[in-house]
């Protein structure tokens, strides 16, 4: 017994099985996430139920599981869509009640703009209080169309009435400048210069507003009449149909191609319907964004201090009671951060630069209120403590040797700094940034109350002078997992898109760390000190 | 003729005296080796004469060390201009992790020379008196830690030589290199006497007898004896200094 002690081998085994317990806890939580998320873009079959009291459903079946304390009877859990109708996506239905199950090849899903999938069969068009038959081909160009009036409405919405706002706004506060400034004869030139500029601005709106609803009308010309599960007839706009598809029907290659396309739209596009729909760009655009003007900020600040508290102080108590302080704050909840980037950058710097700056349009804050600057800076000081320590250890790492030759030759403190021992601590500074951008990137107590919203009407960085605006609020991928997943309408039917967003955010994190870490594989390259 | 004169030099590192007194002048364009047992002092000495101990915290200097008439520790000599005039090789080679040009060209750099025709002018030409430029010309850009023990060491001994310094601290150059690589470097140190003054630290007794035209023996701090190399070699007049030639202790 003594000798199986003396080999060792019992300390590799506890240490080789310790590995593999946080190994497996690992895979299990990606593999859980990557199952649950990456199945929601596939288009599933439709299934037809008919019950015992003949009422029928349709619809797709999310789960089938058994019912606790009956033993050997099941139950199945039907996506059965239709909210506007039915009230909800989904319904239990217990396995001892169906009497026959099919699939039937026409039956449809619908993606609509509004209310969620839509199952059914496509009866035909709608033309003067008649049905014309019509088959799903038929479907394309009218669905194409609709989108090309789709875009042109998005563009007048977003794009052009944003325009005229943000000029009417900026006349205005010229105007309210002079209108309190001076009352000489020149400034009521100007005024009324200001006033027909407006004027016509507010003629461009309202033409702008008529071709609005002009577009919308004709968008709504064409109908289809969709046949529902229990034989109801419904009329759909074609406008409201994004979507239009037969699970039933499709090989595998138009699936996959679907897949890939509907994955696409996940990542590029904006959402839709309280977020539960549609894409998550902008969510990953705030996250990267923020992240990386965090990174701007935190890598100069990290590493200044850690360079005074490496090369510039020696080691005394003050010295050793900061370098404690500075770790110790790693360990302060992060929502403590946020509460004081609120108060101090918020209110106080934010609230300044509004008094100073941007006091013809208070009482409405601009950087006194939360945005994507202020959500930054209290990430960059919730993670300093890591690119303190991290660098610090990259500089201890620096050899004595190298200083040496560095000061031999007449260099300066700073000299040797800038030209060996920086440098030299590079891979070491990396890494804490590494660090620093995953600690950002998965934190989001601190951003609710700097910043992050649900739905962020436009992006920090657009085309409008100055570009970017840093004073915007945005949407992050952590926060919009907590409100799809927790706070919003349809939980259930925004459930997998939780997964998916959780892989998101994790695939932004080590995409974000990859990009570091090749940096730093190079570097470390580069200054090997000793071929030896 | 007298280049550097250190007048009743002492040094503490903290509470524990490492140099007692010392009294020495040392001659220009002549090869200084500093000799005696390990932990003598004599690397703290070399250390000194450009102000490197100050590196090393805690320590303190009394005395005087006089260079031109002027003592570098008055308060207002500034180290890094002396580290200029009096350059120094270590015992290990050090080459910075840059490439052969830029090792030799850092001191050039940091001293404010920008003609890019002129450092590589002087790259060249100290590569070439370190006899290094035939071995490297074609590899002037690749990375100086691909070199041998002892060509990284002549490498040293060029970036030193590029400022054009006047003295030539060598604080056991050899210790780590094998005997063909020794050879070349007393070779060169042969060369650079011509040149500049040498002070030499080492462990090797054959090495100092044999590179070196005056030699001192240190020990626990104070120098015991102090002249001409064959002198000392052949008839030292301190008991100390002739059992530790002889190899009675040390």
């Amino acid at each position: 017994m003594k000798n199986i002690f003396k080999t060792g081998s019992p300390y590799i085994w506890l240490s080789g099985g310790t590995l593999t317990i946080s190994l497996l806890m690992i895979f299990g939580l990606l593999t859980l996430i990557m199952i649950k998320g990456l199945g929601i873009f596939w288009p599933h079959n439709i299934t037809r139920l008919v019950m015992d009291d003949s009422s029928v459903l349709i619809g797709e079946i999310a789960k089938v599981e058994p019912i606790p304390n009956h033993k050997d009877s099941y139950r199945t859990k039907m996506k059965v869509g239709n909210r506007d109708i039915y009230g909800m996506d989904f319904r239990w239905v217990d396995n001892s009640r169906i009497i026959s199950q099919n699939t039937p090849m026409t039956a449809l899903t619908i993606e609509r703009r509004e209310w969620g999938n839509m199952y059914g069969f496509l009866k035909g068009m709608k033309r003067d209080n008649r049905i014309e038959p019509m088959s799903l081909a038929d479907m394309k160009p009218l669905l194409k169309e609709c989108k090309t009036i789709y875009k042109r409405i998005r563009h007048i919405e977003k794009k052009e009435i944003g325009k005229i706002n943000y000029k009417v706004e900026k006349l205005r506060l010229a105007l309210k400048n002079l209108e309190r400034e001076s009352e000489s004869d020149n400034s009521i030139e100007e005024i009324t210069s200001i006033k027909t500029k407006m004027e016509a601005l507010e003629k461009l709106y309202t033409k702008d507003v008529d071709t609005l609803t002009n577009l919308y009308a004709s968008a709504n010309d064409n109908e289809i009449v969709i046949e529902l599960a229990d034989g109801r007839e419904k009329v759909l706009p074609v406008f409201q149909i994004i979507r239009i598809y037969d699970p039933n029907h499709m090989s595998i290659y138009s699936k996959t191609r679907f897949y890939v396309l509907k994955f696409w739209e996940f990542v590029s596009a904006e959402p839709r319907e309280a977020n539960t729909e549609g894409g998550i760009f902008p969510a990953i655009f705030g996250t990267v964004s923020m992240v990386l003007i965090m990174s701007l900020v935190v890598t100069p600040l990290g590493v200044i201090t850690a360079v005074f508290l490496k090369e510039y102080t020696s080691d005394n108590i003050f010295s050793r009671i900061v370098r404690i302080s500075v770790n110790n704050l790693a360990g302060v909840p992060s929502i403590v951060f946020g509460v004081f980037g609120l108060g101090f950058f918020i209110y106080f710097i934010g609230g300044g630069i509004d008094k100073m700056f941007y006091s013809d349009t208070l009482p409405t804050p601009t950087f006194g209120t939360g945005g994507i600057l202020w959500a930054s800076l209290t990430l960059a000081l919730l993670t300093v403590p890591v690119v303190v320590v991290a660098t610090e250890e990259g500089l201890s790492s620096v050899p004595k040797s190298l200083k040496e030759a560095s000061y031999g030759l007449g260099a300066t403190k700073f000299e040797t700094l800038w030209r060996v021992t920086l440098p030299q601590a590079t891979p070491g500074i990396l890494t804490g940034m590494i660090l620093a951008m995953a600690r950002a990137a998965g934190e989001v107590a601190p951003l609710m109350i700097t910043g992050v919203v649900k739905l962020a009407p436009s992006l920090p960085i657009d085309s409008y002078s100055p570009f970017i605006h840093l004073e915007r609020k945005f949407m992050h991928l952590g926060f919009h997992i907590y409100d799809v997943g927790f706070q919003s309408p349809n939980v259930e039917a925004a459930l997998p898109m939780v997964y998916t967003t959780t892989l998101i955010l994790i695939f932004t994190v080590l995409a974000l760390n990859l990009v570091a870490i090749i940096a730093r594989n190079k570097l470390r390259k580069k200054y090997v000190t000793s071929a030896l | 003729m007298n280049n550097i004169i250190i007048k009743n030099l002492s040094l503490m590192y903290g509470k524990k005296q490492v140099l007692k007194n010392i009294n020495q002048k040392i001659e220009e364009k002549k090869i200084t080796a500093i000799i005696g047992p390990s932990g003598c002092g004599k690397s703290s000495l070399l250390r000194c004469i450009n102000r490197m101990n100050e590196l090393i915290p805690e320590s303190k200097v009394d005395g005087e060390i006089l260079f031109h008439n002027k003592n570098i520790y008055a308060p207002d000599t500034d180290a890094t201009e002396v580290r200029q005039k009096i350059g120094m090789v270590f015992q290990k080679a050090n080459p910075f992790p840059k490439s052969i040009f830029d090792n030799v060209a850092y001191g050039l750099r940091i001293n404010g020379t920008r003609d890019k025709k002129k450092i590589s002018d002087i790259v060249e030409s100290t590569l070439d008196d370190c006899g290094l430029l035939k071995e490297v010309k074609d590899r002037l850009n690749s990375s100086a830690i691909q070199l041998s023990g002892g060509q990284q060491q002549r490498l040293c001994i060029a970036r030193a030589l590029a400022i054009e310094p006047e003295i030539i601290l060598m604080d056991e150059p050899c210790s780590a290199l094998d005997p063909s690589s020794t050879f070349k470097i007393e070779e060169l140190m042969m060369k650079l006497k011509e040149r500049y003054t040498v002070i030499i630290v080492t462990h090797n007794m054959q090495q100092a007898a044999r590179a070196s035209d005056i030699t001192g023996f240190l020990y626990m701090g104070e120098l015991i004896e102090y002249g001409d190399t064959k002198t000392l070699f052949t008839n030292p007049k301190e008991k100390l200094t002739e059992d530790y030639i002889s190899g009675n202790f040390g």
